[in-house]
């Protein structure tokens, strides 16, 4: 499956909606669905909202597919390089008052997938999911 | 209490903050917030409950949630937010707690 979304973060409805319909098609149950919409969604917000601090419009395009046991999701965009495995780990310990707001995204993004790989393309910044599945049917 | 419905990613998060926001505004201190509804939650909801809570904070005020899904609970499971949040398993009990304050 490929979906092309522009750079809005109000685009991120139908990026959830294309997973849940990649999910349905290959009989996927709703904790991966849960999953790879959340590892989509985080790596989207952060191309929407820093990718392109000069604005315009600009295209990311998502690929989903299953091989053997495993679901890849592709993400690529023209946006400035940014290598979301070069992020420091977030502060999960302090109290609310000095816990800090960011940097939950790309630890969420570690957490449910099985596999990550970036890679800088001439002006295109790639990142590759991987997500272990067991079919529901 | 306060009902979460649906799902909070970055599309939504930001009209829940204003509900929020304009209910702290009006002098309310303590907030439960019922997440039963709630089926999905992304770093933007997160954010949202942090930002809340670091408010409520600052003014002797609490929220504490609800009747958390599976999924949901996992999210802030790995976000480390089980520890500094109150977590109840209804809404009864989080009401309770709220009204003892």
């Amino acid at each position: 499956m490929n979906v092309v979304v522009a750079n809005d973060i109000s685009e991120l409805d139908r990026l959830h909606q294309s997973v849940s319909q990649f999910c349905r098609e290959h009989g996927l149950s709703s904790e991966i669905e849960g999953d790879l919409s959340l590892a989509l969604e985080e790596i989207l917000v952060n191309v929407i909202r820093y990718g392109h601090p000069e604005g315009g419009k600009h295209e990311i395009v998502v690929w989903l597919s299953l091989e053997q046991d495993c679901v890849i999701a592709t993400v690529e965009d023209d946006g400035l390089p940014f290598n979301p495995l070069e992020a420091p780990e977030p502060d999960l310990y302090s109290p609310i008052e000095t816990r800090q707001v960011g940097g939950l995204g790309i630890h969420l993004i570690r957490n449910v997938t099985d596999g990550l790989e970036y890679r800088r393309d001439g002006d295109r910044n790639r990142m590759v999911m991987r997500k272990h599945v067991s079919r529901s049917e | 209490m306060f009902a979460l419905k649906g799902r909070r990613d970055a599309v939504s998060a930001p009209s829940v903050r204003n509900q929020l926001q304009e209910r702290i505004d009006q002098g309310e201190r303590r907030f439960s917030v019922d997440a039963a509804g709630l089926t999905y939650i992304s770093s933007s909801g997160l954010r949202l409950l942090l930002q809340v809570a670091k408010q409520l904070e600052e003014r002797s005020a609490r929220i504490v949630l609800c009747a958390l899904q599976e999924p949901v609970k996992r999210v802030l499971k790995i976000a480390g937010f089980m520890l500094p949040f109150s977590i109840f398993s209804s809404s009864e009990e989080g009401i309770q707690v709220c009204q003892r304050d």
